[in-house]
């Protein structure tokens, strides 16, 4: 008579010291063999406070601490606040420096997904195409760090414009850069997406529906990547973006391809923006009048911006003092993390790695 | 297209009135009894996504913000709810709208406001053996 083999379900953690983990984020995983039955995520290893921190120091003292958030988008995390300040304070910021900071942003945004792009590679065992997004990443950074002076951190939006006006030769390099830059991009494609492999290891896992992907508030190419086109940038233009031309990108297949290809698709129109804004660039001050002392009147307001990673929006109470009363920050990785359980359902342990790189949320901007 | 301001007067009683400026959204104020039900009044009436949920301290107690979105008409509205300073609580929004999950842990973690009806009301930020809840205004740090 043949013996029955007892099997059991087998509880293993994954990260929060994990380099797949990006940053620090746990998830209990309920293992069935290899497949994953259950999954719950643990987070707060990265909480720093800093919803607190902003009630204790002034207006301007804040802005540094937003660009710790989601580490890898710093001016992303800034705009909203800025902006947030500047319309409860009704400043009117000047043309050029709206354009620098749209150029900035579309910048940061390349810098940013070529992270998380070169991260899903990564997370499929194949190093070399992050080796290349770095190098690529790296001409980003210094470009930006001539500006702001800062490499992640730039502390560089200002209530009423932007601190420092480009250096002078600024937009040759740029230019220079972008000619570099976009005869990478089949380079990366042919590493990444066009490879049987990693196409093996991401279509069809990790399906994140439409209607859960509603259910749960998600955003940025986690929406998209389900056929959902929203993007802040076209639905609530800011700044310079209803001049420009550029596509919302999503595509339809729900996996964890779909989203990759997304964040893949969308450098190239970052690439557009930035191309767009260069020729167009005009003089002007960088700076608008504004008081010495912040002081916006009592009130409440919520500004968003489209991150790389989805909506991060910021929610500003003022009593009238030179402290924010209360400042939430809506961060996208949080909201997109609550659907990591939906996706890691029913699909094998290394699979759990490639579909939450997908995800590509940062620890900074969920944990704050 | 009629918008979703239209939809909830009509069909729920529901008045909507401007936020004051520069602030373009919408608004409604209710008691904290209701809140739950207006949400999910107003996610029928259109405001389908709940992009935001949290908290703040106000006149001695807390005010629970939810913000809603309509993606199509572009509309965007908040509801307050108050609570007292002392034993606050509010039914959760969790078991009708999966994307209160973790924000309500979160306010629940913060604040310390009780979501009755929560399937899994634990901190999520702060370590479970942590003690206060960090945004109240009389919060003093812990060691």
């Amino acid at each position: 008579m043949e013996e029955k083999i007892r099997t059991d379900l087998l509880e293993v953690n994954f990260g929060p010291q994990h380099p797949a983990t990006h940053g620090v984020f746990r998830a209990v995983l309920t293992l069935d063999g290899e497949i994953v039955v259950g999954c719950k995520p643990v987070l707060g290893y990265l909480h720093r406070g800093i919803e607190k921190i902003a009630e204790r120091l002034t207006y301007q003292q804040f802005i540094p601490y937003l660009d710790r958030l989601d580490y890898v988008s710093g001016f992303l995390n800034e705009y909203p606040y800025v902006r947030a300040i500047e319309k409860l304070m009704g400043i009117e910021v000047p043309i050029r420096a709206q354009y620098i900071r749209v150029l900035m942003m579309e910048l940061n945004r390349i810098a940013a997904h070529l992270v998380n792009v070169g991260a899903q590679g990564l997370d499929l065992a194949s190093m070399t195409p992050m080796v290349y997004c770095l190098r690529e990443r790296e001409y980003i950074l210094e470009l930006m760090a001539e500006v702001s002076g800062s490499r992640m951190t730039f502390n560089y939006f200002r209530f009423g414009g932007v601190k420092f006006d480009l250096p002078e030769g600024y937009l040759s390099k740029l230019d220079r850069f972008i000619h570099y830059f976009k005869d990478r991009l089949p380079e990366y494609a042919s590493m990444l997406h066009r490879n049987e492999i990693f196409q093996a290891r991401t279509k069809n896992i990790g399906i994140l529906k439409p209607e859960t992907a509603l259910k749960l508030s998600c955003t940025g190419p986690t929406l998209r990547g389900c056929g959902i086109a929203r993007d802040l940038r076209k639905d609530e233009p800011y700044e310079i973006y209803p001049t420009l031309d550029f596509d919302v990108i999503s595509e339809n297949t729900c996996d964890s391809y779909g989203r990759f290809l997304v964040r893949f698709k969308e450098i190239e129109q970052s690439v557009r923006i930035i191309e767009q804004t260069m020729p167009n660039l005009p003089e002007g001050p960088v700076m608008a009048k504004v008081p010495k002392v912040i002081k916006p009147p009592a009130g409440e307001i919520y500004c968003r911006v489209e991150a790389p990673i989805g909506e991060f929006g910021v929610y500003v109470v003022s009593d009238g003092s030179p402290k924010p009363y209360r400042v939430k920050l809506r961060s996208p990785s949080f909201s997109n993390l609550m659907s990591f359980p939906h996706i890691a359902q029913n699909i094998s342990m290394p699979d759990v790695v490639a579909a939450f790189a997908s995800l590509a949320p940062t620890m900074g901007d969920s944990d704050r | 297209m009629s918008t979703s301001k239209d939809i909830a007067k009509q069909k729920f009683g529901i008045d909507l009135s401007p936020m004051p400026a520069p602030e373009t959204a919408l608004m409604i104020n209710v008691d904290s009894a209701k809140a739950v039900e207006t949400c999910l009044k107003l996610r029928e009436s259109g405001f389908s996504i709940l992009t935001m949920l949290t908290a703040k301290c106000k006149d001695n107690g807390f005010e629970m913000v939810y913000m809603l979105d309509n993606w199509e008409t572009r509309e965007r509205v908040f509801v307050f709810a108050s609570l007292p300073a002392q034993d606050p609580k509010i039914k959760s929004l969790t078991p009708d709208w999966e994307a209160a999950d973790w924000l309500e842990r979160e306010v629940y973690d913060m604040f310390g406001i009780v979501f009755e009806g929560h399937p899994n009301l634990q901190r999520i930020i702060t370590p479970e053996n942590f003690t206060g809840h960090p945004l109240r205004k009389d919060f003093t740090d812990t060691d």
